[in-house]
C-alpha cells in the first residue's frame, strides 16, 4: 500500500500540472467567451446602413429589390436584409419579446398585417401619419390602411395582400356537368358529393383547420360569408360573434368535416398540406391564399396544368351575401427607437412603391397593395389573379384590430378549433368565444 | 439523496446469468437474440427514417412510407444545409455555448463536489440538497424574471445569456457524479499529500482531480449534451441568427407557407450524429459515471 | 500564550472553515441568480395584476383562482398528468426489461449499449419535428402503420387525446435508455453469488427475478422513477413543438401565457408558481420514500 501511495504521489504532479493548466485555460476560455464576445454589434447604425427585418422569401424578390437599392446608391444608404424568424406567430412573439428588451436594432420591420395595433399601443413603431397623408394612403387598397391604422393614426405602409380563394379543378367540374363553380356553400356540397362518389379525387374541400392562425383567417370567412361579423363594425370593443348568422357559417365549418367533404385530417391542415394535395390533383376545392396560384405552374409541385385550376371567390352561405376573404399580407413598420428614421422612411417608400410592388407582382405573384396595378397591363399578364381575383382582393377584409391581437388571436384559435374538431356545437363555441372575446378587447 | 459511502466495486458486479439446462438454453437464446434485435431496431429506426427523409426530394416525402422508401435518393437537402451559411453559423454557436456552458460547469461543480465530499460543514446538507433539487425544477417558471435580468445586465442576445441557465441545470448532475467520484477516492491518498506539505486546495488540484478524470469526462459529457439540445433557453434569449443554436435554426428551414422537411431531416441528422458518436465512444463513461451516481444516491 | 502553535492552529481551522463555503460559494451563487431569485420574483408577479411591461395592482390570490377556473389550465394539468404516469410507467417496466437484456454477457453488448443511447442523444426539438412528420396524416411512418394495423381511425394530430398519446410514445422511446442504464447500475450491485443461491434452490427464472432481483433493484427503480417523473412533469418540447400548441401541458401553458398572451401574464406566473411547487412536492415525496426504505434496511 505505501508503495502504491507512493508512485502515485510522485507520478501525479506532471499530469496535475497538465491538467490544472487544462482547466485554466478553460475557465479563460470560458470567461473570454462570457465577457468578450458580443455578436450583435451596435455599429453599423453610425454608417448609413438601414437594416431591414423580414423573413426568408422564396420568390427572390425581396433580395432583387435589395440589390437594385444598393446599387442606386452605392456610396449612400444601404439595405442591410436581417432573416427573422420563419413562423410568422413564433417571429411575432419574439419581435416583442425583442421589443421588450429593447434591442431591436432594425430601422425597418416587415411583419404581419395583423400587428400594427399591437406595436402601435407599445409605442415600439413609429407614428407615420405626418409622413403618410391621407391622399397618399387613399391610393393603397382599403382592407390594409384599416389593418395598419390605430387611434386614428398609422403605423405601417401594406406591402403585398394576401387573398383566399376558392381553387377548383376545372376539368372534374365540367366533367361532371357543373358549369360554375359553387357561389353557396350548399352547392359545393352537392358539387362535391357528385365528383367525390366517382372516386375521381379523395378530397373534396381542402382548407387550414389546425389550430393556428390560419384557422383564425378560415373561420372568419366562414362567419363573414354567412353574413356574421367577428367585433362590432362599429365598435371594436364588442364582439358579436354570438349571432346566428355568425353561428350558422361557423356550423357549416364543421359540416363539411363531419359530411367527410373536407378530411378528417382537415383539422391538422396547413396550407402547405393543401396545396400539395390538391396540385398533385387528388382534391376537388381548396380555400387558399392568392400566392399559391403561381405553383400551378411549377412542376416540382403540380401535377396539374394551368387550364385544369380555376379560382373564385369563396362561397357564402345564403345566395346574395357578399363573399369576402380575409386579408393576409405584410407591411413595413418603423422602429420607433430607429436612428435614422428619414433613410429608413425612404427604404419604407422605395419597398412600397409602384415599381418595386410591380416587380413583386411580376416575378413573385404577389397581389399589389396600391390599387393602380390592377390596371397594369404587364401585371394583369403575369398574375391573372389581379384580372380574375380582382374584387376579392378589394373587398378582403382585416381581422379583428385590437392591440391585443395575440390574446384576441389565442381565444379564436381555441375555439374555432373546439368547433371544427367536433369538440364543441357552434353555437357553444360561438358563446364562449364572444365572453373570451370581449374580456380581450375590453383588455380587462 | 443523501449519499452513502459504501462502496461495490464495479468491476465484480456484472453477474453472468447461472447455468441453465440445456434445451430451454437453447430456445431461450434464441428469444434472447430477437430481443437484442428488437431493441436494436427500435433504438434506431426511427433516426434512419430521418435519414431517408433526409435524402428524398421535397415531393417525395409527403408520400406513402412504401413509395418513399423505395423513392430515388438524392443529395440535395444536404447540399442545401451544408451550403446554407447561416446554419453553419448556428453550428458554431452551438458549440461555443456547449463548450463553454460544459468548462466552466466543470470548474464550478469540481468546486462544490469537492467540498460536499470532503468537508463537514454547516449548512452543506442543506446546500446539497437544494443544488440537487435545481434538478427538478420546471425551466419554464423562471424565463421571465431572467429574462428581464438579462436584460438588465445587457447579455440578452448574447451567448452568455443561454451559457448562463445551461450551467445552472447541469449543475446538479456535475456535482452529483463528482461528489461520488470524490467520496470513493481513499482519503489515504490526500493523507499522503498533507504530509508533503500540500495545501488543500493543491491536494485538490493535484491529487483528487487527475483521479477523478473518469467522473469529469462523465459529468462533461452529461453536460454537453443536455447544453446542445437545449431549445427553450435559446429560444427565449437569443433572437437572430447571429447567437442562435443550431436547434433552433433547424426549424427555419422553410417559408411563410411551405417547410423544407428534407433540410430540416439533414439538419437534425447534422446536429444528432456528432453528438450520436461522442456518446458511442464514451458510452462506457456515461454507462459508469451515471451508475455510481445514481445507485449510491 | 503567544507560541507558534497557538498562533497555527486557530488559522489552520479558520482557514479550512472558510473553504468549504468558497468551494460552494460560485455554485450557489449562480443557482442564486438563476433560480432563487427569479423564483421570489415569480411569486411576487403572481401576487399583482398587470402584463410582461407594467406590473399592476395587488391583487392576493386572485391569480390563483383565475387559473383553477380556466378549463384549459385543467386541461394541461391532466394532460400532464396522463403523460407523467403513462410515461414514467411504461419507462419503468421496459427500462428493467432492457437493463436485464443489456446486463447479460453477449457479442457485440458494447454496441447495443451504445445504440440504446441513440435516442437519448436526440434533441428533443428536433425530435419532436420529425415525430411530428411521422404522425401526420395519412403519410406519416407512425400514422400510416396505426392505420394498417387498425389502431387509429382519426388522424393523431387531430385529436388532443392521441396526441398525448404520441408524445407519451417518443418519449418512452427517447428515455427508456436512461431508464434503463439507471437500473442497470442498480443490477449490477447485487452481488452474483444471490443469484446463484437462488438458483440452486430450483427457483424459476421468473420467480427468482420477482423474488430476489426486483425487491433488491427497488432503489434504483425509485431513484430512476423521481428523476423521470419530474422531467416528465415538466414536459415543453413535446407538446409545443410537436403538439404544434394544438396540446398543453403545464410547461406550454406557462409558456403560452407568460411569453406568447399579455393578458393572462398574471394567470401565467400563477401557473409558474404552482407549477413548481408541486414539482417540489413531488420531489419531496420520492425523497421520503427512499429514506424510509434506508431506514428500514
Amino acid at each position: 500500500m505505501e508503495a502504491l501511495i507512493d508512485r502515485s504521489a510522485r507520478r501525479r504532479p506532471g499530469r496535475t500540472r497538465r491538467f490544472v493548466a487544462a482547466v485554466g485555460i478553460a475557465a479563460m476560455a470560458a470567461t473570454a467567451a462570457l465577457t468578450g464576445c458580443s455578436p450583435s454589434s451596435e455599429s453599423a447604425s453610425a454608417s448609413k446602413t438601414i437594416k431591414v427585418l423580414a423573413p426568408p422569401d422564396t420568390s427572390g424578390t425581396m433580395q432583387k429589390l435589395i440589390d437594385q437599392y444598393n446599387k442606386d446608391h452605392s456610396g449612400g444608404t444601404q439595405i442591410e436584409w436581417q432573416t427573422s424568424q420563419t413562423d410568422m406567430s413564433a417571429y411575432f412573439d419574439q419581435l416583442r419579446t425583442q421589443f421588450l428588451a429593447n434591442s431591436v436594432d432594425a430601422d425597418v420591420v416587415i411583419g404581419d398585417v395583423t400587428w400594427a395595433a399591437q406595436l402601435a399601443d407599445s409605442g415600439w413603431v413609429e407614428d407615420l401619419s405626418d409622413r403618410f397623408p391621407k391622399a397618399e394612403q387613399d391610393k393603397f387598397l382599403k382592407g390594409g390602411m384599416t389593418a395598419d391604422s390605430w387611434k386614428g393614426k398609422v403605423y405601417g405602409v401594406p406591402w403585398f395582400n394576401a387573398t383566399a380563394y376558392l381553387f377548383y379543378r376545372k376539368d372534374l367540374l365540367a366533367k361532371h356537368g357543373f358549369t360554375a363553380p359553387p357561389a353557396t356553400w350548399d352547392e359545393l356540397e352537392t358539387q362535391a358529393k357528385a365528383v367525390l362518389a366517382s372516386g375521381d379525387v379523395t378530397a373534396g374541400y381542402l382548407m387550414q383547420g389546425a389550430k393556428y392562425e390560419g384557422l383564425v383567417c378560415n373561420a372568419a370567412e366562414f362567419v363573414w360569408n354567412a353574413g356574421g361579423d367577428i367585433l362590432d363594425p362599429a365598435d371594436s370593443t364588442k364582439a358579436v360573434v354570438n349571432s346566428l348568422d355568425a353561428t350558422a357559417g361557423l356550423a357549416e365549418m364543421r359540416k363539411l368535416v363531419d359530411s367527410g367533404i373536407a378530411p378528417a385530417a382537415s383539422t391538422t391542415f396547413k396550407e402547405q398540406e393543401n396545396y400539395t394535395q390538391f396540385f398533385q390533383g387528388d382534391a376537388l376545392f381548396m380555400r387558399n391564399w392568392s400566392d399559391f396560384y403561381r405553383l400551378v405552374k411549377d412542376p416540382s409541385v403540380s401535377k396539374l396544368t394551368a387550364d385544369q385550376v380555376g379560382v373564385a371567390s369563396l362561397p357564402v352561405t345564403k345566395a346574395g351575401t357578399k363573399s369576402s376573404s380575409t386579408l393576409g399580407g405584410w407591411n413595413l413598420f418603423m422602429n420607433a427607437s430607429g436612428k435614422n428614421k428619414d433613410a429608413a422612411w425612404d427604404v419604407i417608400q422605395y419597398f412600397t412603391s409602384e415599381q418595386a410592388q410591380k416587380i413583386r407582382a411580376v416575378d413573385g405573384g404577389y397581389l399589389p397593395t396600391r390599387a393602380s396595378l390592377y390596371d397594369d397591363a404587364d401585371v394583369n399578364k403575369a398574375n391573372p389573379l389581379t384580372v380574375i381575383g380582382k374584387d376579392a382582393a378589394f373587398n378582403a377584409r382585416s381581422r379583428p384590430v385590437t392591440p391585443y391581437y395575440s390574446d384576441a388571436s389565442l381565444a379564436m384559435q381555441d375555439s374555432f378549433y373546439k368547433i371544427i374538431s367536433g369538440a364543441q356545437p357552434a353555437a357553444q363555441g360561438a358563446s364562449e368565444l364572444q365572453t373570451s372575446l370581449n374580456k380581450v378587447v375590453q383588455a380587462k | 439523496m443523501s449519499t452513502s459511502t459504501q462502496r461495490t466495486s464495479r468491476a465484480t458486479a456484472v453477474a453472468p446469468a447461472p447455468a441453465e439446462p440445456r434445451r430451454s438454453q437453447e430456445k431461450g437464446l434464441w428469444a434472447f437474440r430477437l430481443l437484442i434485435l428488437w431493441l436494436f431496431v427500435v433504438s434506431i429506426a426511427p433516426l434512419l427514417w430521418v435519414m431517408r427523409m433526409s435524402l428524398a426530394s421535397a415531393g417525395d416525402i409527403g408520400r406513402a412510407p412504401l413509395e418513399l422508401l423505395f423513392a430515388p435518393v438524392t443529395v440535395e437537402a444536404w447540399g442545401r444545409v451544408l451550403s446554407d451559411k447561416t446554419f453553419l453559423a448556428t453550428l458554431l454557436n452551438s458549440v461555443i455555448i456547449a463548450t463553454t456552458t460544459t468548462l466552466v460547469c466543470m470548474v464550478i461543480g469540481s468546486l462544490a463536489a469537492y467540498a460536499f465530499a470532503r468537508f463537514k460543514f454547516r449548512g452543506s446538507n442543506v446546500a446539497l440538497v437544494l443544488m440537487l433539487m435545481v434538478s427538478f425544477f420546471p425551466q419554464v417558471a423562471v424565463i421571465i424574471p431572467l429574462f428581464k435580468q438579462f436584460v438588465a445586465w445587457g447579455i440578452i442576445n448574447n451567448y452568455p445569456a443561454a451559457i448562463i441557465p445551461n450551467i445552472v441545470f447541469s449543475l446538479p448532475t456535475t456535482i452529483f457524479v463528482l461528489t461520488v467520484f470524490f467520496r470513493e477516492i481513499p482519503h489515504s491518498l490526500e493523507e499522503a499529500a498533507k504530509i508533503d506539505g500540500a495545501t488543500q486546495l493543491q491536494t485538490f488540484t493535484r491529487v483528487m482531480l487527475p483521479l477523478a478524470v473518469p467522473g469529469l469526462l462523465t459529468a462533461a459529457i452529461l453536460t454537453f449534451v443536455n447544453s446542445w439540445n437545449d431549445y427553450l433557453f435559446a429560444n427565449t434569449f437569443l433572437f437572430d441568427a447571429k447567437t442562435w443554436t443550431a436547434t433552433v435554426q433547424i426549424p427555419q428551414f422553410a417559408t411563410q407557407y411551405s417547410i423544407d422537411y428534407g433540410a430540416q431531416a439533414a439538419g437534425a441528422l447534422a446536429v444528432t450524429i456528432p453528438l450520436v458518436l461522442v456518446v458511442m465512444i464514451f458510452q462506457r463513461n456515461i454507462v459508469s459515471g451515471l451508475t455510481s451516481g445514481a445507485v449510491k444516491g | 500564550m503567544t507560541s507558534t502553535a497557538t498562533l497555527h492552529r486557530p488559522r489552520r481551522i479558520k482557514e479550512s472553515r472558510a473553504l468549504p463555503y468558497l468551494l460552494i460559494a460560485p455554485a450557489v451563487a449562480i443557482v442564486a441568480a438563476v433560480v432563487i431569485w427569479p423564483v421570489v420574483q415569480t411569486v411576487w408577479l403572481s401576487l399583482y395584476s398587470g402584463t410582461i411591461r407594467n406590473t399592476g395592482d395587488f391583487v392576493g390570490v386572485e391569480n390563483y383562482q383565475t387559473l383553477f377556473a380556466d378549463p384549459d389550465f385543467l386541461r394541461a394539468l391532466s394532460n400532464t398528468g396522463v403523460f407523467t404516469v403513462c410515461s414514467v410507467a411504461v419507462e419503468l417496466v421496459l427500462g428493467v426489461a432492457v437493463a436485464l437484456i443489456i446486463n447479460r454477457g453477449f457479442r457485440g453488448r458494447g454496441l447495443v449499449r451504445a445504440v440504446t443511447l441513440v435516442p437519448w442523444a436526440f434533441p428533443t426539438a428536433i425530435s419532436a419535428i420529425m415525430f411530428r412528420l411521422m404522425f401526420s396524416d395519412p403519410n406519416g411512418l407512425l400514422s400510416w402503420v396505426a392505420y394498417k394495423l387498425n389502431l387509429i381511425s382519426q388522424p393523431i394530430l387531430g385529436s388532443q387525446d392521441l396526441m398525448v398519446v404520441a408524445a407519451v410514445i417518443v418519449d418512452i422511446w427517447k428515455t427508456t435508455p436512461f431508464v434503463a442504464l439507471l437500473i442497470l447500475a442498480g443490477l449490477q450491485t447485487i452481488p452474483g453469488d444471490t443469484l446463484e443461491a437462488a438458483a440452486m434452490d430450483g427457483a424459476g427464472a421468473v420467480q427468482r427475478f420477482f423474488r430476489i432481483v426486483l425487491p433488491l433493484l427497488v432503489p434504483s427503480i425509485l431513484i430512476a422513477a423521481l428523476f423521470r417523473t419530474l422531467d416528465a412533469y415538466r414536459v415543453y418540447e413535446l407538446f409545443w413543438v410537436m403538439g404544434n400548441r394544438q396540446v398543453d401541458s403545464l410547461s406550454t401553458y406557462v409558456y403560452e401565457g407568460v411569453r406568447v398572451s399579455q393578458l393572462q401574464f398574471p394567470t401565467g406566473s400563477a401557473a409558474s408558481v404552482f407549477v413548481f411547487i408541486t414539482a417540489f412536492i413531488i420531489a419531496l415525496f420520492f425523497v421520503i420514500a427512499l429514506g424510509a426504505r434506508r431506514n428500514k434496511a
